[in-house]
């Protein structure tokens, strides 16, 4: 081999004007270096971030007026539904209120996840012509997740101040207890992002299998996670079950520190945190180890 | 794909800025579907199960069934293909490298690797310095809202470089881009034109150490394509080592001060450029490996023995990509077949004979494919661990053609190749309880069929 080695003639330059030397080797990086190299990196989040909540609006003619419309008229008709005519409990708070709040911080998890596993196959047309680290990608799928969360929390906010004016009633816990809904948040999507360790890089192989099973798997995780429901409305006999769903606890942890109405039990916070931690641990080990060579199906 | 930082210290004064070590790269064909699937309903035309498991695990030893009757062929392309062998070299710092080769050689594939756009299969490549790639599409990483200022930050951002140093940096890209008068203006007003000029004054004024391009290296009019010359004439005296890749010789000629001449993925030759040039569009050239006698035995040009038809060569690697003559029992081997096929639609079909201790051991492909373009067509036999026994093989291939009249014979190599297999037990010191090898053994091999001009 060393035989083989060719060099050049005498260079013109004469020394490397850099001792910025980078070695590239078939094998993977390695998670801690990926995420050091993610956080080398970490300028480029916000131009990801960007470009995947401009998706929301793209193509289209009314151009981000969708961003409040798509959530509003499914609001309205969701909550017409589920609140108006079946008359889903609610805890004794407003069910749009309840319900807009639920679907917020739902859509904060789904989107991520969503957007997670697309990260790398929607970014192709960069990653075909320069070197990105995909782990800046998949942090950068928050971003339409959490513009979903904030819009329908805006939509919250206006059921809020309406019955604020007509019940006279507050159903908003301002305090410490929002802290609470915090921890809520960040557990939603540290899961939905260790999920997305695994997700985006089936999704990175070219064929739209991987999304769609997302998809469908969000969609029946919708109604088994109190989303639409308070735990409570569960028959008791379910609910131990129900606290093993690991969206269950976080779920329980917002409306309790938003509204003040919630089941927050510790076993289900233990649950959720060990999940998010087995899958995130092995989900870096899997993707440091697969996506590179999912690069060449791009 | 590692990517590492040594820990230790650097040595800057070191005057190669790229070293590049044994570096091969495999590529796969699309991702396999779940055929079988698709049986049942109006999607892909069916497949044979064979093809999708085989498509499914490249390692599966596909069973040889020489039942040729209602099989199906394999697409062609759907396959593993070699893009990059077992290349080494290395590029002194402030040298302009240009690298010429056919369509298929591998330029591109060696320029994604140094800029780490796909992982290497084997090998390493050592970078010293920051590293810019530079091209076409330079724009589509800005955006056109974005002020210029903000856009050259952006690309500093993917190129790795901090932003502040970027953007002392601003000025020199606004002046050399000629665009002082667009300075305080976004993106979207720059016509194509200036936008080309904007990118390549940011992509040269950030101060790369190496600069990778893809087939354009200048851009604009006369005007701004002579500055651009002049640059990167300036910046290679200062140490920039750029590596470029084009089918434009001239341009080649006129930057570089030394080439390297890919074929099939190796280095064909490397040295001066105007002797590179001339052995490029003489043509006729062959591998370094090939002209010591190491690959193939493939026939000269004009002088192809009638006797071997189609069948150009034949050659034992191991799964690392490199020719060998020597294979452990426990490890695995592939055997390429190169088959230049004339008049296409051909169906065909190879057989791979080994002659050893124990007799012959023939594989034959378990369907013929059909080439539905003439060309260049690389046939893999994939041999598992442990296939072959201690001892001297010598390899042939015989390639049959189908038409509607029946099977023929399209040509044979004989003796193309040979391979010492040794750790394994010999016939002589096998078990006596041990069966008997039949004189004339089939082997149960993975095969794989790809054009061999068409590599990405």
């Amino acid at each position: 081999m060393a035989d083989a080695l060719a060099t050049s003639a005498t260079p013109r330059g004469g020394t490397v004007r850099s001792p910025d030397t980078r070695v590239i080797r078939p094998r993977p990086l390695g998670p801690a270096r990926r995420v050091a190299e993610a956080w080398q990196y970490r300028g480029l989040a916000p131009f990801f971030a960007f470009d995947f909540a401009s998706k929301a609006w793209a193509n289209t003619w009314l151009g981000w007026w969708w961003v409040p419309l798509r959530p509003a008229l499914s609001i309205i008709v969701r909550v017409l539904v589920f609140g108006t005519i079946l008359r889903a409990p609610s805890g004794g708070v407003p069910y749009f209120i309840f319900f807009a709040l639920g679907v917020a911080f739902w859509e904060l998890f789904g989107v991520t996840w969503y957007f997670g596993t697309r990260s790398i196959e929607l970014s192709k047309r960069y990653l075909k012509r320069i070197y990105v680290p995909r782990l800046v990608l998949l942090t950068a799928s928050v971003s339409p997740g959490l513009m979903w969360c904030g819009v329908h929390l805006l939509i919250a906010e206006i059921g809020i101040f309406y019955y604020l004016a007509v019940d006279e009633k507050l159903y908003l816990n301002l305090g410490v207890n929002l802290l609470l809904a915090l921890v809520g948040m960040t557990l939603m999507v540290g899961l939905a992002l260790a999920l997305g360790l695994w997700s985006s890089v089936f999704g990175a192989m070219g064929v739209r299998d991987p999304r769609w099973i997302v998809r469908q798997i969000l969609h029946v995780w919708f109604y088994l996670t109190p989303v639409i429901y308070p735990l409570s409305a569960v028959p008791e006999r379910f609910q131990g079950v129900m606290s093993a769903n690991p969206l269950t606890a976080p779920m329980e942890m917002i409306r309790l520190g938003l509204v003040g109405y919630g089941d927050v039990r510790m076993s289900g916070v233990i649950i959720t945190l060990v999940t998010i931690l087995v899958i995130g641990f092995f989900g870096l080990r899997f993707f440091d180890s697969s996506e590179a060579r999912s690069l060449d199906e791009l | 794909m590692s990517c590492d930082r040594p820990d230790g210290p650097v040595n800057a004064s070191a005057a190669l800025a790229i070293e590049v070590e044994g570096l091969s790269k495999r590529y796969r064909g699309h991702r396999p579907r779940l055929a079988w699937l698709s049986r049942f309903g109006p999607g892909d035309e069916p497949r044979r199960r064979d093809d999708a498991v085989a498509d499914l695990d490249d390692d599966v030893v596909g069973s040889l069934d020489d039942d040729d009757e209602g099989e199906t062929a394999p697409p062609v392309g759907d396959q593993l293909v070699w893009a990059l062998r077992d290349l080494s070299f290395g590029v002194a710092a402030g040298t302009t490298l240009g690298v010429i080769g056919a369509n298929g050689s591998g330029k591109s594939t060696l320029l994604r690797v140094l800029t780490r756009l796909t992982p290497p299969t084997t090998g390493t490549v050592i970078l010293r310095g920051r590293v810019a790639p530079l091209v076409p599409s330079l724009p589509g990483l800005m955006q056109r809202r974005n002020s210029l200022e903000r856009n050259v930050a952006q690309v500093a951002r993917f190129y790795g470089i901090p932003v502040d140093e970027a953007l002392s940096r601003v000025d020199a890209v606004v002046e050399f881009a000629e665009l002082e008068e667009h300075a305080d203006e976004p993106a979207a007003a720059l016509s194509r034109g200036e936008m080309q000029r904007f990118a390549f004054a940011t992509a040269v004024k950030l101060n790369p150490d190496i600069l990778i391009a893809d087939e354009t290296i200048v851009v604009g009019d006369h005007h701004f394509q002579q500055r651009c010359r002049e640059e990167l004439g300036r910046q290679a005296q200062q140490g920039l080592t750029v590596v470029f890749a084009t089918h434009q010789l001239d341009l080649i000629e006129e930057l570089c001060d030394e080439a390297l001449l890919l074929d099939a993925g190796r280095i064909v030759e490397r040295g001066a450029t105007a002797e590179i040039i001339r052995q490029y569009t003489q043509g006729g050239y062959r591998t370094k490996a090939q002209a010591a006698g190491r690959i193939g035995d493939e026939p000269e040009s004009g002088a192809a023995d009638v006797g071997n038809g189609p069948v150009r060569s034949a050659r034992m690697y191991s799964t690392t990509g490199r020719p060998i003559t020597d294979l452990h029992h426990s490890e695995e081997a592939v055997v390429e077949i190169v088959l230049e096929l004339p008049e296409a639609p051909a169906t065909v079909r190879c057989t791979l004979a080994l002659r050893g201790p124990a007799g012959i051991r023939r594989a034959a492909q378990p369907a013929p494919f059909t080439a539905t373009e003439p060309g260049r067509y690389l046939v893999s036999a994939y041999l598992p661990a442990g296939t072959l026994e201690s001892g001297t093989y010598s390899g042939g291939v015989v390639a049959l053609g189908f038409t509607s009249e029946g099977r023929h014979q399209l040509g044979a190599l004989r003796d193309a190749f040979s391979v010492d297999v040794f750790g394994g037990t010999t016939r002589a010191s096998a078990s006596a309880d041990a069966p008997a090898w039949p004189e004339k053994r089939q082997l149960a091999l993975s095969w794989s069929v790809a054009r061999s001009d068409l590599v990405p």
